[in-house]
């Protein structure tokens, strides 16, 4: 596997989670100073891929779930990885809950959302069933495809910033600290882990890179939120459900084809979330595929997850709920983004040790 | 073989997948697309909704209800209309200027929370005969008009403000400005007639500028394109180009704020011998004089159409922001100063007023 092919995607998934879970969250959760509550969370994200790409590295030929099952048995893996599953299908759900809301509100009003959440969840099957080389190639096509929608929706709002909103810019007391919302974006760095997934021989990327790739999202990251809040002000921005969408609306350009610009920004983030959405369903079947049932084929274990994510996504009844169960497995999210990282290092130089002895 | 077809077949089944997306689809030919939705107070409820839908042989189709909500309204001209009625391609909303007094925050909340309704649309606010002005039609009306008006890439010209929902929407909700709407009423050769703009407090209507006073309001904030202003009897300029510079400062008083303009014209039109200089003079003379009235008129209403908030922003603290509207703003203390520079007279020569002056004398010794 080409190392441009996995930066692709390690790019996209970001990107999905970014315009899915992040802008409004980081303006809910501090009213000044903004970039420093993301620069933190992408500096955590770097110090967490630094301390997973460097103990997978002692295991060549290994994923995260060979590495668990040989160190620390059966029951270890499972105690260390059942957590992520229940994290990864929970930020599926809501994923795609959020994603078929907004289509609803934007593009198919009438549709009623259990017509759309199949849709979305038939083409999130069909990824997940083709594997994860399959979606890895796919998103090659993805990145030509949407990211000069991206581009589009995300600039086309230059026109009515107000540059004078990004104040006030420094917050000495670092108040989203104490806000939930600021937590929820942690499950936006779940987007590295599927670099454990596959094994080190056919995942010819580095660190390095990664940072590189990194650095690029961060750019993504400050433009979700700050162009929504340029054009219309912390004050009315922190009440708005899709900050990005409504930015994308204030355009008036009579020589687009389309008059509804909020489409592009709507199929390009639901495009990449369909993508997002079949790397964790193939990601958390293959997981249980592998602790639990390893004889039984995975594509009847992706079957059967996406069918309960199907009905899970019908369980939620409104965005109130949602948000709190997003609440719920951020706190999920928090122990598998730091704790999983710090375990496979932490295996990793014992392993180191046991080797040079 | 078996397997191929077999494959074919579920593919072709799985495209009836897509059908779910034409549920309850409409044909586009029934469909209202009202281009124009006026608010005003009803006789007996509270809103009365008056929808301006154009149909295909360039007239211009009126349906009215009243009712306690707009959207309740909206609901019973659907019920009496004959097609479905849908609101994507609402351009303009007319608010009465009875409506306005009261405060439009409602009005403005039904049309960004509308998810049918474009946050692009403009808002303006119907200063006369509110029935009158919506069912004005002049013959041939090409239904756009009443948009083209305030395009910027049709009709608009700086002496009219212009405002979008969202605009009117962020600028309620923030701490650092308030807004100025534009003003109009049925015209009797074009469709509307330009009043001025309405300056409102938070969403309340506290006061007007009058046209004059609009293309200032403009040029402060930076939209002057293609401006016309009179210096004096037979001499006017066109602005080519204008630089507003902040000079910003907290005293112990309050806010101090030192505005800088300078102003790049061409004369369109002087009387015979009157040098650039002088013109120059006049104008910022004149102008500075506007401006501080104007000033002084939307300082007095508490309002800060002008968006002065905004530019004290990046030297103040939160505290203070939030207290703008309702501690600062009122102590602003704000001179303006415009300087004019003259670029050329088209097509004359500039004449300097020395040489005027030989020109003068000439003419003297003739006589």
């Amino acid at each position: 596997m080409n190392k441009y092919l996995l930066l692709t995607i390690f790019l996209l998934l970001h990107l999905a989670a970014i315009f899915t879970f992040f802008p409004d969250r980081i303006i809910a959760s501090t009213s000044k100073g903004h970039w420093e509550a993301i620069t933190l969370i992408f500096m955590l994200e770097i110090v967490f891929i630094w301390f997973y790409m460097n103990g997978l590295s002692k295991f060549p030929g290994e994923t995260i779930v060979d590495i668990c099952l040989r160190t620390i048995g059966r029951w270890g893996a499972c105690v260390l990885l059942l957590p992520l599953v229940v994290f990864l299908m929970g930020q599926m759900v809501l994923l795609i809950y959020y994603q078929t809301s907004q289509i609803r509100a934007v593009l198919l009003q009438s549709t009623p959302t259990a017509a759309t959440t199949f849709l979305f969840l038939v083409l999130c099957f069909y990824g997940a069933w083709k594997g994860l080389a399959a979606l890895i190639h796919a998103s090659i096509g993805l990145f030509v495809l949407f990211i000069p929608f991206i581009l589009f929706s995300m600039l086309i709002g230059i026109k009515n910033f107000n540059f004078n909103y990004i104040f006030p810019v420094w917050d000495g007391t670092f108040s989203f600290l104490h806000h939930a919302d600021f937590y929820i974006c942690f499950t936006i760095l779940s987007s590295f882990l599927f670099l454990g997934m596959i094994p080190q021989k056919e995942r010819p990327v580095r660190f390095g890179r990664l940072a590189v790739g990194l650095g690029v999202v961060y750019v993504f990251g400050m433009g979700s939120v700050y162009i929504p809040l340029l054009v219309f002000g912390q004050e009315s921005a922190v009440l708005l459900q899709y900050p990005m969408l409504m930015a994308s609306d204030t355009i008036d350009l009579e020589w687009v084809v389309f008059d509804w610009l909020p489409s592009f920004s709507v199929v390009s983030s639901s495009g990449l979330a369909v993508l997002m959405a079949s790397v964790l369903l193939w990601m958390s079947s293959s997981l249980l595929h592998q602790l639990l049932v390893p004889k039984l084929n995975i594509k009847w274990m992706v079957s059967m997850l996406s069918l309960l994510v199907y009905i899970l996504c019908l369980f939620i009844p409104n965005i109130e709920v949602m948000n709190r169960y997003l609440q719920l497995n951020a706190f999920v999210s928090l122990f598998c983004v730091i704790g999983l990282p710090m375990m496979i290092f932490i295996l990793g130089r014992w392993r180191g040790k046991k080797v040079s002895t | 073989m078996k397997v191929g077809f077999a494959r074919t077949c579920t593919l072709t089944l799985s495209l009836v997948l897509l059908l779910t997306g034409c549920w309850d689809t409409k044909d586009i030919n029934k469909h209202y697309l009202p281009a124009v939705m006026g608010i005003g107070k009803g006789d007996s409820q509270k809103y009365k909704v008056i929808l301006q839908i154009p149909i295909a042989n360039e007239k211009t189709q009126i349906l009215e209800k009243e009712a306690e909500s707009i959207s309740k309204a909206i609901d019973l001209i659907r019920t009496d209309s004959e097609k479905s009625i849908d609101l994507v391609h609402l351009r303009l909303m007319l608010i009465d200027i009875q409506l306005a007094q009261d405060g439009i925050g409602d009005i403005i909340n039904f049309a960004v929370r509308a998810n049918d309704i474009s946050i692009k649309g403009l808002v303006s606010i119907v200063d006369g005969d509110f029935d009158k002005t919506l069912y004005h039609q002049i013959s041939p009306t090409p239904e756009v008009s009443s948009y083209d008006f305030f395009s910027e890439e049709a009709g608009w010209t700086p002496n009219q403000s212009i405002l979008r929902i969202w605009e009117a929407y962020r600028n309620q909700e923030s701490l650092s400005e308030d807004m100025g709407i534009p003003m109009l009423k049925d015209g009797k050769q074009t469709l509307f007639t330009f009043k001025g703009t309405a300056v409102m407090r938070k969403d309340r209507l506290v006061g007007s500028l009058n046209q004059e006073e609009t293309l200032l309001y403009n040029l402060f904030k930076g939209k002057y394109t293609g401006g016309t202003i009179e210096v004096a009897k037979n001499t006017s300029v066109l602005i080519e180009h204008a630089k507003v510079n902040h000079h910003t400062k907290w005293t112990e008083q309050g806010p101090f704020l030192q505005t800088d303009i300078q102003l790049n014209v061409v004369v369109t039109e002087s009387p015979h011998g009157k040098s650039a200089d002088i013109i120059e003079k006049d104008l910022s003379e004149k102008l500075s004089k506007q401006f501080d009235q104007t000033w002084k008129k939307i300082h007095s209403l508490k309002a800060d159409a002008l968006g002065i908030g905004l530019i004290f922003r990046p030297q103040s603290k939160e505290e203070k922001i939030k207290e703008w509207k309702t501690v600062w703003f009122p102590k602003l203390v704000q001179k303006i100063d415009v300087k004019v520079n003259i670029l050329n007279e088209i097509y004359f020569k500039e004449k300097s007023s020395k040489q005027n002056e030989g020109d003068m004398l000439k003419r003297g010794t003739k006589l």
